[in-house]
């Protein structure tokens, strides 16, 4: 390199650097903006659809419970013809709350369907949201202590489910194919998850109205099926003939158990249920009859929903502020599928079904959050 | 006059070093062994004394099943420890193997049924990634440590793109029955970790490239100026750990019926620690085979006998680290004395 074309180079970085750096101010102001103390206030004036995006936040999209999360998100977002930035955060929170922070910079009104990766998350992505002028619904999980209605009507509702119910109802289910009396083993989630606790606490009250079933073990298989396999294999082993059924949180760690099953020869002897997740392969073992029971929360409503709710806040259909309470933190209707019902949970929802089935996003509530 | 007492020191020194190290390098093998199957042997014990239904024929080969995935990962992580690298890209390489198996046998998502080649096919992706990490570390001169890392994740990103929206499911009757499936007696899964510390083993022991592979792990300078291609051997490790991954792979996802992308997760762990527990230095050079299937054996009869133990789930997680700092204690404790730096 000769000595002009080293300094035309270093001229150049010199302007790159520069532009950078007014690019960067630009950005920071922008982002000040919309997240600093100066907030943005909704004063009731309708958004126009093109100035909207639709953010569909879930964990991986290898599980089926969110895979189809999303496709009811788009399947909403598509009929709208409005765009939907799809953010997978791989279970790591701050990834999360940077991506989300990147698609609210752009500028664009955010309306926020997310599946939080902790209830710890929760605070910092409502209050981003709230800030940018935008509309988020959260589901699953948020903290006990904070509630929609203080943050604003940026956070226009929380969705819950009712683990307790689902921890009851399969368990029901387990001891009624058992004929009411025999031994059975639980398996849990991550001890530490909160939903897994409620399940599990919903299968320890139905199991205690039973004299006739006794829980011989419970232990947490972590949502894995691997480790509900090893789990299984191992207490077969230890109570031998005892086992008459087991009872595990989700449908991945309910096909773990099944395989273990079916390795010492016990499949359809042994009864396994499922509190949750209604995955495919969950279904298929339904029909097959080596399980005998799954829970539905319906994902592809749930996906669609939470959009549902910003939308009509936004083009003004939905007044969020004097929205009752019970419609901004609520039990969302669920489903017990045991081999009686599962044909209905077989097919895919078709997208004109998931329109309609959020027309009235609040048509499932099932009652205020209990806990 | 102490000018001249110094070298005199030096010197007996030296004449004494000699016999000694030699007696040394014969009873090495004995003793490094002896401490980790101790540890092992202690542990049978004392869950088969606390533990009911633990001390059984059907817990034992519980054991050496659930023993088997991890054994076969950890021939291949052994190997590439040796040389004092080590090879974290295990859970990637198993999760792209996996759901190319299944993707290539029939399956619920596509109208693949190549039976056999698919397990070839998969092996082949896992070797692949072996030998990218072997060569990026080698050629391009990336500590290990990074090269798999990276590939860990190149190795995940692949099987979910794979993956895409719908769980294939294993549709090949004769590759599901592997699972719980038995040859020879023996469940499949045994036999090919059989299998996996046979070859490693007589590859350690009984070849040059073994010969190499202790060489370099003991002193990789001297190891080059001795004449050993270093390179070829690392390159060739590093290979033969991804096809152990792909293995792993395949056979974890035959097990599960399903393809995953997070079938391999937690293996990475298990496999490490055994490989450590069962006495292979991370600093390469010595331990071996044998060493990380004692590992494999004590951290999975942990697990087992503490679940048999009634042990309260909330503490389990507790008594088995504290647990594995004492088999480690063991393991060590006979050539303690020999570590002379512990880092």
């Amino acid at each position: 390199m000769t000595r002009t074309h080293r300094a035309i180079g270093i001229r150049a970085a010199a302007r790159a650097v520069g532009a950078a750096t007014v690019l960067a101010v630009m950005a920071s102001s922008t982002i000040s903006c919309s997240t600093g103390s100066e907030q943005i206030e909704r004063d009731g004036s309708v958004v126009d659809r093109n100035d909207m995006v639709m953010v569909s936040e879930v964990r991986s999209l290898t599980n089926p419970y969110e895979a189809a999360w999303v496709q009811g998100s788009r399947a909403y977002a598509e009929s709208l013809g409005i765009e939907l930035k799809v953010i997978v955060y791989g279970g790591d929170s701050q990834n999360a709350l940077s991506q989300l922070q990147s698609v609210l910079a752009a500028g664009k009104t955010v309306l926020l369907n997310i599946n939080p990766n902790t209830s710890a998350d929760t605070p910092a992505i409502v209050r981003a949201v709230q800030n940018s002028g935008g509309c988020a619904v959260t589901q699953w999980s948020k903290p006990n202590d904070l509630h929609p209605w203080d943050v604003g009507v940026g956070w226009a509702s929380y969705v819950a489910y009712d683990g307790v119910r689902q921890g009851t109802d399969t368990a029901n289910t387990l001891i009624d194919s058992l004929g009411g009396e025999g031994g059975v083993i639980a398996l849990q989630g991550l001890l530490a998850n909160e939903i897994s606790q409620t399940r599990f606490e919903g299968f320890q009250q139905a199991i205690g109205e039973q004299s006739g079933v006794v829980l011989l073990d419970d232990q947490p298989a972590d949502f894995d099926r691997n480790k509900a396999y090893t789990t299984t294999q191992t207490l077969l082993n230890k109570y031998g003939e005892q086992v008459n059924g087991i009872w595990a949180a989700t449908d991945s760690m309910a096909l773990g158990a099944l395989q273990a099953v079916r390795e010492a020869g016990k499949a359809g002897e042994i009864k396994v249920a499922s509190a949750a997740d209604a995955t495919p392969e969950g279904l298929d073992a339904i029909v097959k009859g080596e399980l005998v029971s799954t829970y539905t929360t319906d994902p592809y409503f749930n996906g669609a929903m939470g959009l549902a709710i910003c939308y009509q806040s936004l083009v003004g259909e939905l007044d969020v502020e004097s929205l009752p309470r019970e419609n901004r933190e609520f039990y969302v209707d669920q489903s017990l599928i045991t081999a009686s019902n599962v044909d209905q949970f077989l097919a895919e929802p078709s997208d004109a079904e998931i329109v309609r089935s959020v027309q009235n996003p609040f048509s499932r509530i099932t009652g205020p959050v209990t806990r | 006059m102490s000018k001249t007492e110094v070298p005199e020191e030096v010197t007996n020194t030296a004449e004494t070093a000699a016999p000694v190290s030699a007696m040394r390098s014969r009873v090495r093998p004995l003793f490094s062994i002896a401490g980790p199957f101790t540890a092992l042997v202690g542990l049978y014990a004392i869950f088969g004394a606390l533990a009911p239904g633990f001390a059984t024929v059907s817990n034992a080969m519980a054991i050496v099943e659930q023993a088997s995935i991890p054994v076969v990962l950890a021939m291949g992580a052994t190997l590439v420890v040796l040389v004092g690298g080590v090879d974290l890209s295990i859970e990637g390489v198993m999760a792209a193997s996996g759901l190319t198996f299944v993707l290539l046998a029939a399956n619920s998502v596509n109208g693949n049924d190549l039976g056999l080649v698919a397990v070839v096919l998969a092996l082949g992706v896992g070797l692949f990634f072996g030998v990218i990490n072997g060569v990026l570390h080698v050629l391009i001169r990336v500590p290990s440590f990074l090269v798999t890392l990276g590939t860990w994740f190149v190795g995940l990103g692949v099987a979910t793109v794979l993956f895409g929206t719908a769980t294939p499911q294993l549709a090949d009757p004769s590759l599901a029955a592997w699972a719980g499936g038995h040859w020879l007696g023996l469940p499949v899964v045994v036999v090919f970790a059989f299998a996996a510390v046979v070859v490693t083993t007589l590859l350690c022991k009984g070849t040059r490239l073994g010969l190499h592979t202790y060489a370099i792990g003991g002193d990789e300078a001297t190891s080059r100026l001795a004449g050993v291609p270093v390179g070829r051997t690392k390159i060739f490790l590093f290979a033969i750990a991804g096809l152990l991954s792909g293995l792993g792979g395949v056979l974890a996802t035959i097990r599960l019926g399903v393809g995953d992308v997070n079938v391999g997760s937690g293996s990475l762990f298990l496999t490490l620690s055994a490989v450590v527990v069962g006495g292979t230095l991370l600093s390469g050079g010595r331990g071996g085979p044998l060493h990380s299937l004692v590992g494999v054996l004590i951290l999975v009869v942990l697990g087992n006998g503490l679940l048999l133990s009634g042990a309260s789930p909330y503490i389990q997680q507790g008594a088995q680290g504290l647990i594995i700092v004492l088999a480690v204690i063991v393991t060590g404790w006979p050539v303690r004395r020999r570590l002379r730096v512990v880092k």
